[in-house]
Formats: C-alpha cells, sequence, structure tokens
C-alpha cells in the first residue's frame, strides 16, 4: 500500500511537470524570434553540405564540421538567446507577478523553462545531423546512422548542459535581456577558440570538447598518433561527471537568485 | 477574531532608509469589502504585496485565514485572486489562451471556468485579439477575470477600476458588491478614489505615507462627518477665546488664522456673530456646512485631499 501511494506520489509530480511543460510551449506561441532562430540554427548545415559537396569530402567531415560549429558554436548562442527571451517575457510584463499568487513556485517554473531549452537542444540536434545526413547521402558517403543519431542526441543534452551557466547568468541579469546574450556568445566563442587552441581551460564547453573529441574527428587516425592531441583529450565519462557537477551548482544558483528575486 | 480574513500585525517595510509602510495593524474581515485609501505612493500597494508574499517583510507578521501566511502559500494562496498594479500577462497570447494556462497551471477543474471569467468582466472568449493590443480597460477586466476564475474566497484587488470607462467601473462595482453580498466573499480593494471607496466599501482603512491612520466602518465614518459651522473671521485665536468665556465647553476646530469650525450645530448663530462683533472681531462669513469624507480625509492626512 505504501508502495502504491509513493508511485502515485511520483506520478503526479511527473504529470505536474508535463502540465508546467506544456504550459511553457503554450507561452512561446508566436514568438516568432524562437522560430526563427531554431529554424535558422536547422538550416545552417545546408550551407555546409554545399561545400563538402563541392569538395568532393566525405560525410564524416561534414559531420565533423557541423558537430563543432553547430553544436558547439551555434546551438549555445541559441539557447542563451532562447534563455533570455523565456525569462524575460515574465519579467517585462509583469506576469511573474501574476504566477507567483497562484502561487507557481519558482523552482518549478525555472524547472520548466530549462526542459524546454533541453527539448529545444533535442530538436536542434535531431534536425541539424537530419539535414546533415540528406547532405551525406549526396555524397554517398553515410554510414552508421543510429550511432551518429544516439551520439547527436547525448550531444545535444551534453551541450544543453554545458550551457547551464549562462542559464544562471540570464536568471541573475534577467532584467537585462542583452547582457545575457552577449554573455552566451562570448562564452561560446571563447570556449571554441580555447578548443581549436587545445588549451586545458576548464571551461565546461571545452571539457564537454576534450572528451568528444574522439566522436567528431573525421580522422581517428591522425589523431592517435599527434601526441599533443592525445595529451588533449579527456575519458568521457569524468569528463560527463564534471559537467553533472557544474550543472547541478548552476542551476542550485539559478534556483537561489530566480527565488530571491522580488516583483 | 475569528471573522477576521486578514490580520496584519506591526507590518513594516522599509526600502533603503525609507520606511514605506509604518506598523499597520489591518484587520478585514470576513464577507466584507474593506477598502484601502489611500494616496498615490501612501504604501497600499506594498501593503498588499507583503500579503501576498511578493515582497519581504521587514517585521510584523500577516495572517490570512488564521494561519500565519510564511511557509502556508501552498494552501493559502488557491483561496486567494489578486491584482496587484498592472495585471502581467503573456503579450504574444490573447486573452483566452492567457487565461487557459493559468486555468491550467492553477489546476482549475471546470472546464467552462475561463468562459465564465470572461462573461464575467465582459471580454469576448476565443477573441483572435492579443493581450498587447489590449486597451487598459481591457487588461483590467482580464486581470479580474484571472482573479476570480477559480472561485476564490478573498479577492485582493490593487486599483482594480484603473482604466476602466465610468459604466465599467459601475459593472465591476456591481459585480464585487454581489460577489460579497450574495456569495460571502471578502474583498481588500485599495484605490485612490475616494468616491468609489465610498459607494463600494463596508469597511476602510485610511493610509497615508506608510501609517494606517484610521479604520473603521463606513457607518461609523459617516457618522463621524457630522455637520458644522464654518467661521471666517478677523482672528481666531481671539474668536476661540469668546466661544470659550460665553459658549463654554463647545467644540470647535481652528484651521488656520481666519477659518474656524464648530461642531456643535444647535449653538445659537446669531448670538455668536453678536458676541464676535461686540468684541471686534470682523465675521466675513458663517454658515452651517456638511463635512464631506474628503474633508475629512483632508483633515486626519493634513494634506490637500484626495481625488
Amino acid at each position: 500500500m505504501k508502495v502504491l501511494r509513493i508511485i502515485l506520489k511520483k506520478l503526479l509530480e511527473v504529470l505536474a511537470l508535463l502540465k508546467m511543460l506544456d504550459t511553457e510551449f503554450r507561452k512561446i506561441k508566436r514568438q516568432k524570434f524562437i522560430l526563427l532562430t531554431i529554424l535558422a540554427a536547422c538550416l545552417f548545415p545546408i550551407p555546409l553540405t554545399v561545400v563538402i559537396v563541392h569538395a568532393k569530402l566525405n560525410y564524416d567531415v561534414l559531420l565533423m564540421f557541423v558537430m563543432e560549429f553547430g553544436f558547439f558554436l551555434v546551438l549555445p548562442i541559441v539557447l542563451g538567446i532562447i534563455a533570455s527571451i523565456l525569462f524575460r517575457m515574465e519579467n517585462e510584463n509583469g506576469t511573474l507577478k501574476t504566477l507567483s499568487v497562484i502561487p507557481v513556485p519558482r523552482w518549478k517554473l525555472l524547472g520548466a523553462k530549462v526542459l524546454v531549452i533541453y527539448i529545444l537542444a533535442i530538436f536542434y540536434g535531431v534536425a541539424a545531423i537530419g539535414a546533415t545526413m540528406i547532405g551525406g547521402f549526396l555524397t554517398g558517403t553515410v554510414s552508421d546512422i543510429p550511432l551518429k543519431l544516439a551520439i547527436s542526441l547525448s550531444m545535444s543534452v551534453l551541450i544543453a548542459t554545458a550551457t547551464l551557466p549562462m542559464i544562471a547568468v540570464t536568471v541573475i541579469f534577467q532584467k537585462n535581456f542583452i547582457l545575457p546574450i552577449l554573455c552566451s556568445v562570448i562564452y561560446a566563442v571563447v570556449s571554441l577558440v580555447f578548443s581549436i587552441m587545445l588549451l586545458k581551460v576548464p571551461a565546461p564547453l571545452t571539457l564537454l570538447f576534450r572528451c568528444s573529441l574522439p566522436f567528431m574527428t573525421a580522422n581517428p587516425e591522425r589523431m592517435e598518433i599527434v601526441e599533443s592531441v592525445q595529451n588533449w583529450v579527456l575519458p568521457v565519462f569524468p569528463c560527463i561527471l564534471a559537467l553533472i557537477g557544474i550543472g547541478i551548482i548552476c542551476m542550485a544558483l539559478s534556483v537561489y537568485f530566480y527565488q530571491k528575486q522580488e516583483v | 477574531m475569528n471573522d477576521l480574513v486578514i490580520k496584519t500585525e506591526n507590518l513594516t517595510k522599509i526600502y533603503g532608509e525609507q520606511k514605506a509602510v509604518k506598523s499597520v495593524n489591518l484587520h478585514v474581515k470576513k464577507g466584507r469589502i474593506y477598502g484601502l485609501l489611500g494616496r498615490n505612493g501612501a504604501g497600499k500597494t506594498t501593503i498588499m504585496k507583503m500579503i501576498l508574499g511578493l515582497t519581504s517583510i521587514t517585521s510584523g507578521e500577516v495572517q490570512v485565514f488564521g494561519k500565519n501566511i510564511k511557509g502556508q502559500e501552498k494552501r493559502i494562496y488557491p483561496r486567494i485572486g489578486a491584482i496587484i498594479e498592472t495585471p502581467g500577462f503573456y503579450p504574444n497570447l490573447t486573452g483566452t489562451e492567457n487565461l487557459e494556462i493559468f486555468a491550467k497551471l492553477r489546476g482549475t477543474s471546470r472546464p467552462d471556468a475561463v468562459k465564465n471569467a470572461l462573461d464575467v468582466v465582459g471580454l469576448p472568449y476565443r477573441d483572435k485579439k492579443l493581450f498587447s493590443k489590449y486597451s487598459l480597460g481591457m487588461k483590467q477586466r482580464l486581470g479580474i477575470a484571472n482573479a476570480i476564475m477559480h472561485d476564490p474566497e478573498l479577492l485582493i484587488l490593487d486599483e482594480p477600476i484603473n482604466g476602466l470607462d465610468p459604466i465599467g467601473i459601475a459593472e465591476i462595482r456591481k459585480f464585487l458588491q454581489d460577489l460579497s453580498k450574495e456569495r460571502g466573499k471578502t474583498i481588500l480593494i485599495s484605490s485612490h478614489i475616494l468616491s468609489e471607496i465610498d459607494l463600494l466599501a463596508d469597511d476602510i482603512g485610511i493610509i497615508h505615507e506608510g501609517n494606517l491612520l484610521e479604520e473603521s466602518s463606513m457607518d461609523e465614518l459617516r457618522k463621524k462627518n457630522q455637520k458644522y459651522v464654518l467661521f471666517r473671521v478677523s482672528s481666531t485665536v481671539t474668536a476661540a477665546r469668546i466661544l470659550e468665556q460665553k459658549c463654554g465647553g463647545v467644540n470647535y476646530l481652528i484651521e488656520d488664522d481666519n477659518v474656524m469650525r464648530v461642531y456643535d450645530t444647535d449653538i445659537d448663530l446669531s448670538r455668536i456673530n453678536q458676541e464676535f462683533i461686540t468684541n471686534n472681531i470682523g465675521v466675513y462669513e458663517s454658515r452651517v456646512c456638511d463635512e464631506s469624507l474628503e474633508d475629512y480625509f483632508k483633515e486626519i492626512t493634513g494634506g490637500v485631499g484626495i481625488a
């Protein structure tokens, strides 16, 4: 009986979360900027495909470019912009005040927004890899489709996790619309530069790049013989653990500042 | 007192160095309309925000439905409907879409709750107009619809008639009166419009510069607004001395060097005029007046009155 009660309670919690998620998606109806941003991001692989087809390179090179630039540069910026819009639309119009007297707990509101960000990241990942595969079929070198889809899904989730510090910045500076977006752009660009320069900077996106390089590279054989790259690459599991730790700290900070905010 | 729905004890709010609310003791009784009257910036919104937990309390206590609100928000808030300042909604959604979101978040079970609420405030259901295109009056109506949608026991409405046209004001007034009289709802309403509070409220709290100056029923307040005799004379100090010498224990109030009020209207006006003139006091005006609620407000706030 006690087990049944616990299961029922958990089910109700899941239902409540789904309800929050549903309302969060309803809120972004007619938010043209969000739709345009996602659409533009999904179309990102097309010009790359044209370049690859034109240069007669294989699909793995196309995939590597999409992963490096689409996932490590475009996606964190897109997620930062979406986060800024999600928080701003409630702050600017006094809607947060109306929500607070329902009452909707702030941590739930924040959780639903973060979930939306994760779902959009997954959608972006699948769409980008899907578009890349279409390009790959043109070059006729697509292989290991399920594995590549699984990698893109995992990467989307991990990139969203590595973007959580920017969510914390958005929450802390939510009355300012431009600053969090600017921070997201700087964060993504600087992390990618650090990664390309093989710098050992403990930035979440750089950590993720260091452990995912073996899955992204189009030349695994070359990577194995270059010692500097070998030394730079990190094992996957500890990296994911570190990312989860950073994510938890950022979420705790976000909840703290979101709850503290007076309306 | 069990019939108190809201009770505050020494409620205080300090912003930086400024004391916005000073030891306010508010008593809102069950089933009555309590009008919080004060000029803009008097502290009405801050009090309501503290009651609703939207801003922290510097010191003091708030009890709603007999319970301290701190830690009981989840139980108490669903029994309250509120509008604080201008109602906040999603500008990219229609009124119906907005209310549907809030109904869902509240867990409102009645399927027709949104439609009913919109009907009550006279807004169309499933209209295509976005909230961003609403006039201030329509925004207020949507705010009221959102506040009543879940059939709360207590309504906290901060200046709900702002932006409404005269017909709209009359409709909302009638609706709030019906809610209170027929359905026993308790309403705490704030306004800077004295005539509105006069028409609507059963009880009144007058707030000025963060202080609750007066709290009473409207009936008691109306009794206080008695008739008086106004004298415009050359010297109120001399006139007051004459009054005390000739009439003894008379109840009077000196407004300034030349104007004074005598609250005992059964005094012999011609005799007093005669006494003043005999004692070389110039009498420029003497007449019987009715003190309005506005005069009373002026008197207790020491200010220039209210709209």
